[in-house]
């Protein structure tokens, strides 16, 4: 039996089956919602399977068709890979629960093919090996996705997807044109084979500066945030906890691949790692003040993450000399993000079905009957802000400690504020949970799995916090991060 | 291994599980909710005194799960912890009885109870916490579970006052963070240790250790409410007296002084803090925020807000007992920890009932109040006695530890701050007393309930009542076996100056 | 066997009226003033000597008798029942738990074997006693009230102060303990003071007597009658428990009390001479005697050898003292009420008592005005901080009105004791 399931080529699986999913609901509207539930658990169940592989053989290489790298599709899948596929999971698990309830019948056979080919495409994303590849999962994740922000059709959602789709495939050119010269002046569009071959150059710094600036617009950082926002505040709830928590991390995990393997050890000295930390600093503060100054709750949920992501990137200034602790972090946060982000979202998509609303003012008539819902929000709140013990706070405990001990004083700073602004947008919603107002108008009623879908994601968050240790080993099988022999 | 390692864990799970499961409990499961409580209560005290009896016998209790590498969750039951977790367990049994009276027929009370009961789990953790992150991690908890209690009434004052209450202690909390994270920049771990651990840092980081003493005490000294972090406190007063009495007695307030008595004795180490020449600020500190909250709660007409002010000064007893930098004067603070919430939940009980009872919220309406209700007002007494340190309640004995501490310490001016702290509190306590039982009660009670003939309802009398009989017990009996006082003594011995 | 009986009955003494203050047990029960004292009765007619250890008992303490509290527990035992006569006549039940609080810490004080039992009954004492004092209330009782209970916390602090000291410099801190080691101690000085201002406080000597003319003024009869056998009495005996007398030559102190003692004396003859309700004669003839004692008690300080010849007349004298001032307190308790004078009373009103037990107002203005300065800058304007401090200064000069004649003795009397410093 164990035999049997290590010999399964899982990662393939893991693109087929909602690629195969995705074709079925279109084919079969009628049972679209039974169709895509099974299929993110089959999903679920193959990282599973996956990950098992992984911890027992070690670093999971698959040549699709059996033709090796040059010329064929690699998949490869080490730690990290493995840990963003769990995060996929496990959001798309909880969203996909949540949206069996959340979308009726004509919304219900748009949205489950395009989330189960987003999903196809993410897994695909943090499966390849090559830059090539990761251009074309980048791409259909990014239509996808636009696709899904425009879900809904309403006025808003179309112009929040319409600045969606530019800022895509604006970022998605810039970094074709960076594959493209990186192809070409190096021959090579594997990753690896990349790493060794790359010399610093003309070439090189402009590849960087193509793909960099592309996949800093897909993530969103500060001053390429301004189509976050719109977007995300305008998709229907589900699609927005999924554009928070994985696609924007999705293109991160691009930027953190390329800067491991080929930019980081050549231009990591010059400045540009200073950079993106300046970028990250400045996200973390204007995201977080964004967020406190919003009136609408999806909108500084939005925020929020415009924030948080500047915290993503807080570490490349601080990885040259702190190297894998660094990225331990990083991947800490982005994963306590995805998880507490979803659940917000949610939390948002739930208040807004009851209350018909999402103004933070008017939430108190909200907030106070849907309990669940309001744990949900702050248990997800902690994560964010970084109160112990959550995922969140592990990540920033090891940024702050890096800080500290490279005497980055401003950076500390910078997290310190951020933490308490977080403090204080999370607080101005939950506020509202305790002050006491008469229901003045019909509410609709929440179904039980939306609330516990929220909870539960939000409780994964706090959880994580407690697995730290495992996690972080996890993540260390195929030294992603370039530093072999140190394991945590 | 075996059942001493699980023991810390059950404390905790006794007080979570129930407040876990209330969360999900319809609002009329009244029963089934007291139950719970109840029995979570109970249990919690029984483990608590098995601890205490093997602790008393040389035996260890401690917890650990890793949390990062390195970084561990260290639940460990020590002589100086299972004091403040008793004292704890105790006051929750007994707040908790008190609340289901106060409460009856309020809306809310499945959210309330809940985190309730997550309050006194984030107490106990604080107190269990075997090392710095760990007392963070429950410290921040505290924070996060006390919120909802304080603006349980739902008004835009309680809203207010809650905002209040969260920039202050967010910003402890952050100031907190970052001091424990450049400490274990520094010294690569956390572990709280008899006489600190700081003692191997090199010189040229001591600059560095004493910015790092001063966030850790800014972080604690927020809860502790001392001079001039101390504004949330008699703001957070329109929360239900249970959860002032709690507040006041065991939960937020006493956090903040059990982490400065931590950061004194078990992470910088008295010798080493005195040679870094910061804990004569942090007495003067002290003694500057005794004489304040002091003075204001002269000023102050409102009983509650009287009683809050009287909090800031009296829990800077403890501060300074562990300032003063000597054994016996850190016995006094100590054994104030105890003392001095055994008495103010006592006081804070009392103003409930009054409250509750007869409509009673000024010291101005109290006239005459001690012959409608003798048995509140006589544990009001007892423990108004106690703040100002008249024998032979507990007060005494703390009074009585720190100035002879202060003198083996060669730091008279102690003593001064202390006779004035008692002056200042006789002034704005015995006038209240004069009032209640010798002025001439009035002819109608500004908002009077019926409670047949007993003065008020069962359970709202009996914690007060039993809550200062072991003021009284905790100073006529002080040299007997198990008492606070001896505890302390047994924790000076074993964690603050073994050989 | 039989002495661990007798030892036990040390205890029960005290506590039993402890027990009995309690409402619920002594409106149960016939006769409970009476009830409350029998065990003392008992001890007082039963022979010899015992002594009772109590290591649980605060920091360990104990109580005992010898020939020495005898003396004290017979006088009190017999002041006690009058008052019990008196008082079961009273129809306030109210004051019952006062009243056995106050016999339960006057009985205790005399038994306490060392330091800490004598100041905690003491304590027990005051309070209770403030409950007999004011039980019968009018403002003109509230006042002397308030300003004995001012003089009683003080004397509280300076005693506690004391006790500090003597623990800081020996581990056992019963009497006889106390007289030989803080003879001999560095910070023996400032512990006679501490004891000298604590007890003064509380026996009312002059001129810290205020509290005391005002409670004789207008009290009941049974406080008259209490009022000479307890504060005063017990004030005094404290003092002789407390002081290292007769162990060291302390000559300048000693001096000085000594004429403290005396000048308190010429104090009550120039007052005499005053008009002067028949009310506050007790009150003059507890000040003038407590000043013989306190000369005495000087001539011991200064002359070690002179104490040791008297020192067995000590006890009998102030046991006898005691009876003089209650029965005497007593017997002007029973004059018609119309030989007071009303109107005499109120023109009584000293500036400087005022002043005194106004105190707590007085801090709280100044207080309000300072913290209110430093909260709003615009009004701590340089001339509000003049005229604070000019505000402060008056209070200090008693009576902006007429200055009253006590007053004026008082200074006039302290002025000449500074002369005659300055010439010896």
């Amino acid at each position: 039996m164990g035999a049997e399931v290590s010999d399964i080529p899982w990662g393939l699986v893991l693109i087929l089956l909602p690629l195969m999913g995705g074709m079925a609901c279109f084919l079969w509207p009628r049972v679209t919602t039974m169709l895509g539930l099974v299929t993110v658990f089959g999903v679920a169940l193959s990282v599973a399977g996956l990950g098992w592989q992984i911890l027992e053989n070690g670093v999971y290489r698959h040549a699709v068709g059996g033709w090796g790298a040059p010329l064929g599709i690699d998949l490869y899948a080490d730690g990290l890979s493995l840990l963003m596929l769990t995060a996929t999971a496990l959001v798309g698990l909880g969203v996909s629960v949540y949206s069996a309830a959340y979308f009726r019948r004509e919304d219900a056979t748009r949205f489950w093919p395009l989330w189960l080919f987003l999903l196809a495409g993410l897994n695909a994303l943090f499966l390849s090996a090559d830059i090539f590849n990761l251009y074309v999962t980048l791409e259909l994740m990014g239509l996808a996705a636009v696709a899904l922000a425009a879900l809904t059709g309403g006025k808003d959602a179309l112009g929040g997807a319409m600045r969606y789709l530019l800022a895509a495939l604006l970022g998605s050119l810039a970094y074709l044109l960076g594959v493209a010269l990186l192809y070409h002046g190096f021959g090579t569009v594997d990753i690896t084979l990349l790493g060794q071959r790359v010399e610093s150059g003309p070439v090189l710094w402009a590849a960087l500066g193509l793909m960099g600036a592309g996949l800093l617009l897909k993530t969103a950082v500060f001053p390429l945030h301004f189509w976050l926002p719109p977007a995300h505040a305008s998709a229907p709830a589900p699609v927005s906890a999924l554009l928070s928590a994985l696609v924007v991390k999705a293109s991160f995990y691009i930027l953190l691949r390329l800067w491991l393997s080929i930019f980081g050890p050549l231009v990591g000295e010059e400045g540009v790692d200073t950079l993106l930390g300046l970028l990250g600093a400045t996200a973390v503060l204007w995201g977080s003040v964004q967020a406190l100054r919003q009136t609408r709750l999806k909108l500084l949920i939005a925020y929020s993450t415009v924030a948080q992501i500047g915290y993503l990137f807080l570490a490349f200034p601080l990885a040259a000399a702190a190297g894998v602790t660094a990225w331990h972090a990083v991947i800490y946060l982005a994963f306590s993000h995805a998880l507490a982000k979803a659940a917000m979202f949610l939390v948002a998509g739930n208040l807004l079905r009851f209350g018909g609303h999402d103004r933070i003012a008017d939430l108190d008539r909200v907030v106070q009957r849907l309990p669940l819902t309001t744990g949900a929000f702050a248990l997800a709140g902690v994560s964010i802000m970084g109160l112990p013990p959550s995922g969140g706070f592990i990540g920033k405990w090891l940024l702050l400690e890096m800080a500290l001990a490279q005497g980055r004083w401003d950076l500390v700073v910078v997290m310190i504020l951020g933490g308490l602004l977080a403090a204080g947008y999370i607080f101005k919603v939950l506020g509202r949970a305790f002050t006491q107002a008469e229901v003045t108008h019909k509410s609709r009623a929440v179904p039980a799995c939306m609330e516990w879908a929220a909870l539960l994601l939000a409780i994964g968050a706090v959880l994580l916090g407690f697995l730290a240790v495992p996690v972080l080993s996890v993540v260390g099988i195929g030294d992603p991060f370039g530093v072999s022999g140190v394991r945590p | 291994m075996n059942g001493n390692t699980w023991l810390p864990l059950l404390v905790i799970a006794s007080s979570l599980l129930p407040g876990l499961i209330i969360f999900g409990l319809a609002e009329n499961r009244v029963r089934l909710r007291i139950a719970l409580n109840l029995v979570g209560a109970i249990v919690k005290l029984v483990l608590v005194g098995w601890m205490l009896w093997g602790t008393s016998q040389g035996l260890h209790y401690e917890m650990r799960l890793v949390l990062l590498p390195g970084l561990e969750l260290v639940l460990r039951a020590g002589p100086l912890s299972l004091l403040f977790v008793s004292l704890s367990a105790v006051l929750w049994l007994v707040t908790t009885v008190y609340a289901i009276g106060y409460l009856e027929g309020s809306p809310y009370r499945s959210r309330f109870f809940g985190f309730f009961s997550l309050c006194v789990t984030a107490t106990v953790g604080v107190a269990l916490a075997g090392n710095l992150i760990t007392f963070l991690v429950f410290y921040e908890l505290l924070t996060l579970a006390t919120y909802p209690l304080v603006v349980h009434r739902g008004t835009e004052a309680a809203r207010r006052a809650g905002q209040t209450y969260l920039i202050y202690t967010v910003l402890g909390g952050a100031l907190l963070l970052l001091g424990t994270v450049w400490l274990y920049t520094l010294t690569g771990t956390l572990e709280f240790t008899p006489q600190g651990f700081l003692s191997e840092v090199g010189e040229e980081h001591h600059f560095a250790l004493i910015i790092i003493f001063v966030l850790l005490i800014a972080g604690f000294g927020v809860k502790a409410a001392l001079v001039p972090l101390h504004g949330w406190l008699p703001q957070a007063m329109v929360a239900p007296a249970p959860v002032s009495a709690l507040l006041h007695a065991v939960a937020v307030v006493k956090a903040g002084a059990f982490g400065i008595v931590r950061v004194v004795y078990d992470v910088f180490g008295m010798e080493f803090a005195s040679g870094l020449g910061v804990t004569g600020p942090l007495a003067w500190l002290a003694a500057i925020t005794i004489i304040y909250g002091s003075m204001r709660a002269l000023f102050q007409d409102d009983l509650k807000r009287r009683l809050a002010y009287s909090t800031v000064s009296q829990v800077s007893y403890i501060i300074l007992g562990v300032a003063i930098a000597g054994p016996i004067a850190a016995i006094g603070g100590v054994v104030h920890l105890v003392h001095q919430g055994l008495m103010k939940i006592t006081l804070f009980f009392c103003a409930g009932n009054l409250a509750e009872t007869l409509g009673i919220h000024k010291v101005s309406e109290m006239n005459g109040v001690g012959r409608r209700m003798p048995w509140t007002m006589a544990a009001f007494t007892v423990g108004a006695f106690g703040m100002i340190g008249a024998p032979p309640v507990a007060g005494f004995i703390s009074k009585w530890y720190l100035g002879l501490g202060a003198l083996e310490a060669g730091q008279g001016w102690v003593i001064i701050v202390l006779a004035g702290s008692s002056l200042l509190n006789a002034a704005y306590f015995l006038p209240i007393l004069h009032r209640a039982w010798f002025r001439e009660p009035p002819d109608a009670w500004p908002e009077e309930h019926d409670f047949g003939r007993k003065e008020t309802a069962l359970m709202l009398l009996l914690p007060p009542v039993v809550t200062a009989l072991m003021a009284l017990a905790a100073g006529l009996l002080a040299s007997a076996p198990f008492s606070p006082l001896e505890w302390a003594k047994l924790i000076a011995v074993r964690e603050f100056y073994q050989p | 066997m039989n002495v661990d009986i007798y030892a036990m009955l040390l205890l029960i003494v005290v506590a039993w009226p402890l027990l009995l203050a309690i409402p619920a047990l002594h409106s149960r029960l016939p006769w409970p003033h009476h009830l409350a004292i029998m065990p003392a009765v008992v001890l007082m007619i039963l022979p010899g000597e015992a002594s009772l250890e109590l290591p649980w008992l605060f920091f360990g303490t104990g109580f005992a008798i010898d020939g020495d509290n005898q003396w004290i527990l017979g006088m009190s035992v017999a002041i006690w029942l009058m008052a019990a006569t008196i008082a079961k006549n009273i129809k306030h039940d109210f004051a019952t738990p006062f009243f056995l609080l106050t016999l339960a810490g006057n009985l205790g004080v005399i038994l306490a074997a060392d330091l800490v039992g004598f100041f905690v009954f003491s304590a027990f004492m005051g309070y209770g006693f403030y409950g007999l004092l004011i039980y019968k209330g009018d403002a003109e009782v509230w006042r002397a009230g308030r300003l004995y209970l001012i003089f009683l916390v003080l004397a509280d602090l300076a005693l506690f102060e004391a006790l500090l000291l003597a623990a800081f410099t020996m581990q056992n801190l019963r009497f006889e303990e106390v007289r030989h080691v803080m003879a001999e101690g560095s910070s023996s000085q400032f512990y006679i003071w501490m004891v000298l201002i604590g007890f003064a406080f509380k026996t009312g000597i002059w001129p810290v007597h205020l509290w005391l003319s005002a409670a004789f003024r207008s009290v009941s009869q049974l406080t008259m009658l209490l009022l000479g056998g307890v504060p005063v009495t017990m004030g005094l005996f404290g003092v002789v428990r407390w002081l290292p007398i007769g162990e060291h030559v302390y000559y300048v102190l000693g001096t000085a009390i000594q004429m403290l003692g005396v000048v308190a004396m010429l104090y009550v003859v120039l007052r005499l001479l005053m008009p002067s309700p028949v009310k506050l004669l007790p009150a003059w003839a507890s000040t003038a005697v407590s000043g013989l004692f306190i000369a005495a008690l000087g001539t011991g300080l200064s002359h070690p050898v002179v104490w040791h010849q008297y020192e067995h007349l000590i006890y009998p004298f102030i046991a006898i003292l005691g009876i003089f001032l209650a029965v005497f307190g007593f017997a002007i308790g029973r004059l018609p009420e119309t030989r007071r004078s009303p109107a005499l009373v109120a023109s009584r009103a000293e500036a400087f008592n005022l002043w005194v037990e106004r105190w707590i107002g007085t801090v709280r203005s100044w207080a309000k005005d300072r913290l209110l300065g430093f909260q709003s800058h615009q009004r701590a304007s340089q001339r509000q901080v003049v005229k604070q401090y000019q505000r402060i200064l008056n209070w200090q000069k008693p009576g902006g009105v007429g200055v009253g004649w006590s007053t004026r003795i008082s200074l006039f009397v302290l002025l000449g004791l500074a002369l005659a410093w300055l010439a010896g």
